[in-house]
């Protein structure tokens, strides 16, 4: 037997054990934080976050619950004139619907752990306004406005889909 | 220990993993141009998504972009274009192992400097990229094959980047199962027909699915069997065709009635992982009919099959 076939098998066992892992890897980032075996995700979390190994369909797993989505920047300028800008960035033009666009904002407004991308986001829309307006101290504002589905049985009574809801971010001011 | 080495080392037909390089090459071609309106806004330095932001938000954590550099509009541009030089010299087979090392960098750049934009799509395209990357190349089929021809592209290869790819399938239908489960529309039926009217939806005025509620609890319950059984079928050889089936019709309806195409495309390069042999020559002899009587034959030959395995 060579050398290099005496190292084969214990080669292909080793490589064995690591696919091993990586089976568990993409099993234990599954566990619910509450589990008592949460924590043997730990080890393997680095790798997760590499490898993009967590297989959470969260768009899936109940329903939508709006018929329609529309967000924009409502902006207290310092004279006290309100005024509207598109959300996107660069350019702050209008939201056009994309589905991406849309989690991107459900997220920064609705999930503590995306504060850090809002306020990233409330800085660069607030740069924007500057070299727009030539000053800043403007206050600004991500302003929603949604149609939240009814019940099917209430849709079915009158054919009306949706009611309208407005909701508003907190406000942040611009620097000068 | 032999048995787990014979697992995941016993041999595999190239074709399959040539089959996901090609499937996986599309999906992500099709990914690319679907951010492509939207690379300023996700991507560039004065976009959406801001890159102290995501300093803050990721700090301690494995992330690593090439966007980390901050790069200017052209740069983003520039990125895109390289990526998609990859991503096609991947369907290819041309340099493949170097495409695919760029196409898993390209995922994982994205993903990790577009964060809040992602979706379940974007995991699976980070996840098999990885897996072609350390997978066998899969020379049949492919452009390095027809350079440098060797007699070995068509031999046997071992069979574990399969194996893996099998197994990401499994948990994420089992996953997805798991989180629908307790849903309270989802139990009741009423998913579709809400899912109808959203704004997720291509028709959100259509109102068919909410007069004829009985229609959408047979496709809830329809398509949470679907993804319960499709792992299961598609490890059996003899109901793989009816595994597949189920999992593409469900996805085609997805891809038709709703805003995310992109989704459905996505999901065909894991199926390709569960291709045998038999199964590849059978779609070669399909692909090769030359009458209707012949295809009708070749049809008819796998449903022969799962008809005598369910007997």
């Amino acid at each position: 037997m060579t050398v290099k076939a005496a190292w084969a098998t214990p080669l292909k066992a080793l490589a064995s054990i690591l696919f091993l892992g990586h089976m568990t890897a993409t099993c234990v980032q599954a566990l619910p934080e509450q589990s008592a075996i949460r924590p043997l995700s730990v080890p393997f979390r680095h790798y997760e976050e590499l490898v993009g190994l967590w297989q959470t369909w969260d768009m899936f797993t109940t329903i939508p619950y709006f018929h329609d989505y529309d967000v924009d920047l409502q902006v207290t300028d310092t004279d006290g004139a309100v005024s509207r800008e598109g959300i996107l960035l660069p350019g702050l033009r209008p939201f056009d619907h994309a589905v991406r666009t849309e989690t991107l904002f459900m997220r920064l407004l609705y999930d503590p752990e995306f504060v850090p991308y809002l306020h990233g986001y409330v800085d660069e829309a607030c740069r924007e306004i500057r070299a727009k307006r030539g000053h800043g101290g403007q206050k600004i504002v991500v302003h929603e406005s949604c149609q939240r589905m009814r019940f099917l049985n209430q849709i079915r009574e009158d054919g009306k889909i949706a009611n309208p809801e407005e909701h508003a971010s907190a406000v942040f001011t611009c620097g000068g | 220990m032999k048995r787990l080495i014979a697992f995941f080392w016993g041999p595999a037909d190239p074709r399959a993993y040539a089959l996901v390089r090609i499937a996986l090459a599309v999906a992500a071609l099709a990914n690319l141009i679907d951010l492509w309106p939207h690379r300023y806004e996700y991507l560039a330095r004065d976009g959406m998504v801001s890159l102290e932001g995501l300093r803050r938000a990721t700090a301690g954590k494995a992330y690593v972009s090439i966007f980390d550099s901050n790069p200017s509009d052209a740069g983003v541009t520039a990125i895109f274009a390289l990526a998609a030089l990859a991503i096609v010299a991947l369907g290819l087979g041309w340099w493949t192992r170097l495409s695919a090392a760029l196409v898993f960098a390209w995922h994982v750049s994205y993903c990790h400097r577009a964060f809040p934009v992602l979706h379940g799509w974007d995991a699976i395209l980070r996840s098999y990229s990885f897996l072609v990357l350390i997978s066998p190349s899969g020379r049949v089929w492919s452009l390095d094959a027809v350079r440098r021809p060797d007699p070995n592209d068509r031999a046997d290869v071992p069979v574990y980047g399969l194996r893996l790819m099998q197994w990401q399938l499994f948990i994420l239908y089992f996953m997805t199962v798991w989180l629908k489960v307790p849903d309270v529309f989802w139990r009741s039926g009423q998913v579709l027909a809400y899912f109808s009217i959203s704004q997720y939806s291509r028709n959100s005025d259509g109102l068919f699915l909410v007069r004829h509620e009985w229609l959408s609890t047979l496709g809830t319950y329809l398509s949470m069997a679907a993804e319960a059984s499709i792992p299961w079928l598609l490890w059996s050889r003899r109901m793989r065709f009816l595994g597949m089936a189920a999992g593409f019709g469900l996805h085609f309806i997805i891809g038709v009635t709703a805003r995310l195409g992109v989704f459905s495309i996505c999901m065909i390069p894991p199926y390709m992982a569960y291709l045998e042999r038999g199964d590849i020559d059978w779609l070669i002899a399909v692909g090769r009919a030359r009458s209707m009587s012949a295809l009708r034959a070749r049809l008819s030959s796998v449903f022969s099959e799962t008809r005598r395995a369910s007997d």
